[in-house]
């Protein structure tokens, strides 16, 4: 038995397919060679973080990208430092970066992907700097397979290249959420800022109507969506520091909340209908054994 | 003060075990019967065996079933309080847990019903036997991938992962139905749940009750008794 289950078990894993998140390898990858067929959201968590966020002109940075949770259990799944979310001049040097390592340490391309996912990784990529003094964001985009195509992108991180700040200037970048992207139920607003000191005040608007007013870190808020209609609103972040310096920011989403609700409706639909299923299956199999019982009997009888 | 999460990891730790006692006593049963019933090709040391076990088995899988069935229901009333409500709906894989740990409570609920209403003399009836041994496969089927989409949940990982892609099942998608297509089915079975029920009715199949005397001549299956 023990020999049987050892058997079946090895048989389940020789025979499961294996599908491939992107299917190169680790290489360089522009960002529209995966927005094509990797259409579908993953619920998997992407951070980034960076050893500094304001590098001297052709200096070192270490970027960190860590992915958890997702569908690609035993699967595979990648990884691409981008410089932008535009199908074209996305890869890091496009804007002016230097890949010196990729998580394996003996390459450096922006694309690192393993054949077997288990739940969370976390990969570094160390880069230079552009020479050219300015505010530069580099991004992350996770692609996996599993059953769909699935994707997520990572909010960005703001670098700001050669000064703590263009004078007079903070530096602002909506991390969350994604520009352009679709939001339902609560959805966190958040802001990162260069230089991040000394912020006097971070006000959010949504619309051109001011939400709330911070004026500490952490600068992020919850929204309830379902205070807005469906379709798309602009989100807007203005900041101001202590030497009087200013940062603005705006991204539009699109709130579809009847989406949500026409899926939880779809869910609960389809909880009621098998349940009946499940009752009527058994009414009716109770019913045809008691029936069979009974002409069996009664051949016995005669 | 009784924490919802402590008394929904206990309840659900309850229900795996009584269901999965459950399971394993009403196979060995279903073998016993069968031993029995080749008597006359089975070793006699097996069958005598098989007579003394089956009838300690069969109980301890009808109280086994009912003490899952309680920690089921109680399992998911604790489950409801032990996370914010939109939090619950918010992922598939939550839903769908809802949505298995439902139809698991409606199908072990269908086997406690069968025992209860005809006794343990429905072993020497074949027909109700089968009917009896499918529903607790089936259901047991089912508790088992609500529990591993539990497991999937909290760690990220179930040992039913392999199953899943060999089969196709994207569990991280929530199961649903167009709702038109839902309510088709909802109709038929309705109409297969109240036909079933007027045939039952006129063949006055709702009265009948199994006791040895009636089955186990026709059919030469004993009952599994306490010997």
């Amino acid at each position: 038995m023990a020999l049987f289950l050892v058997a079946l078990l090895t048989a389940i894993a020789v025979v499961s397919p294996t599908i491939t998140a992107h299917g190169t390898g680790d290489s360089n990858e522009q960002y529209g060679c995966s927005t094509d067929c990797h259409t579908v959201q993953s619920n998997s968590v992407i951070t980034m973080s960076a050893s500094t966020t304001t590098p001297t002109p052709g200096g070192t940075v270490t970027v960190t990208v860590s992915v958890s949770g997702g569908e690609a259990s035993s699967t595979p799944l990648g990884v691409m430092l981008l410089s932008a979310l535009s199908t074209s001049g996305s890869l890091p040097s496009d804007a002016g970066w230097t890949i010196v390592s990729d998580p394996t340490g003996a390459t450096a391309y922006n694309y690192h992907e393993i054949e077997l996912y288990t739940g969370s990784v976390s990969w570094t990529w160390t880069l230079t700097a552009p020479t050219s003094e300015g505010l530069y964001t580099l991004y992350a985009r996770e692609i996996h397979g599993n059953g769909e195509t699935y994707s997520r992108n990572s909010a960005g991180v703001a670098f700001v290249v050669g000064t703590t700040g263009p004078p007079g200037q903070i530096s602002l970048v909506i991390t969350s959420p994604e520009a352009d992207s679709e939001v339902s139920e609560a959805v966190v607003v958040a802001a990162s800022m260069v230089p991040s000191s000394d912020i006097l005040y971070a006000i959010l608007s949504i619309d051109g109507v001011q939400v709330d007013n911070k004026t500490e870190a952490p600068f992020e808020w919850t929204i309830d969506t379902h205070l807005y209609a469906d379709g798309v609103h602009s989100i807007n972040i203005t900041a101001t520091n202590s030497t009087g310096a200013h940062g603005y920011s705006e991204v539009s989403v699109t709130v579809n909340n009847a989406g949500e609700n026409q899926r939880l409706l779809e869910w609960m639909w389809t909880m009621a209908a098998g349940t009946i299923l499940i009752i009527a299956s058994i009414s009716s199999l109770i019913v045809v054994a008691l029936l069979i019982r009974k002409r069996l009997m009664e051949k016995e009888g005669k | 003060m009784v924490s919802m999460g402590g008394l929904h990891a206990l309840t659900a730790e309850l229900h795996s075990g009584f269901l999965t006692l459950a399971f394993f006593c009403i196979m060995i049963v279903a073998g016993a019967q069968i031993i029995v019933r080749l008597r006359n090709r089975m070793p006699s040391r097996l069958v005598r065996w098989a007579i003394k076990v089956r009838g300690y088995a069969e109980i301890t899988s009808y109280v086994s079933a009912i003490g899952g069935v309680a920690g089921l229901i109680v399992s998911a009333w604790s489950g409801m309080y032990a996370w914010p409500i939109d939090k619950l709906f918010d992922n598939d894989l939550i839903r769908n847990k809802i949505l298995l740990t439902a139809y698991a409570t409606v199908l072990w609920g269908g086997v406690v019903f069968i025992r209860t209403r005809f006794g343990r003399s429905l072993w020497a009836c074949p027909a109700m036997a089968t009917v009896y041994v499918a529903m607790t496969f089936v259901a047991f089927g089912m508790v088992a991938i609500a529990g591993c989409l539990g497991s999937k949940i909290f760690r990220d990982e179930s040992l039913l992962e392999p199953l899943y892609s060999l089969v196709g099942l994207n569990v991280d998608k929530a199961f649903q139905l167009d709702i038109n297509v839902a309510a088709a089915v909802a109709l038929v079975s309705s109409v297969a749940l109240i036909g079933s029920l007027v045939l039952a009715r006129r063949k006055n199949l709702d009265t009948v009750r199994f006791a040895p005397e009636t089955c186990q001549k026709t059919f030469k299956w004993d009952e599994p008794a306490i010997v």
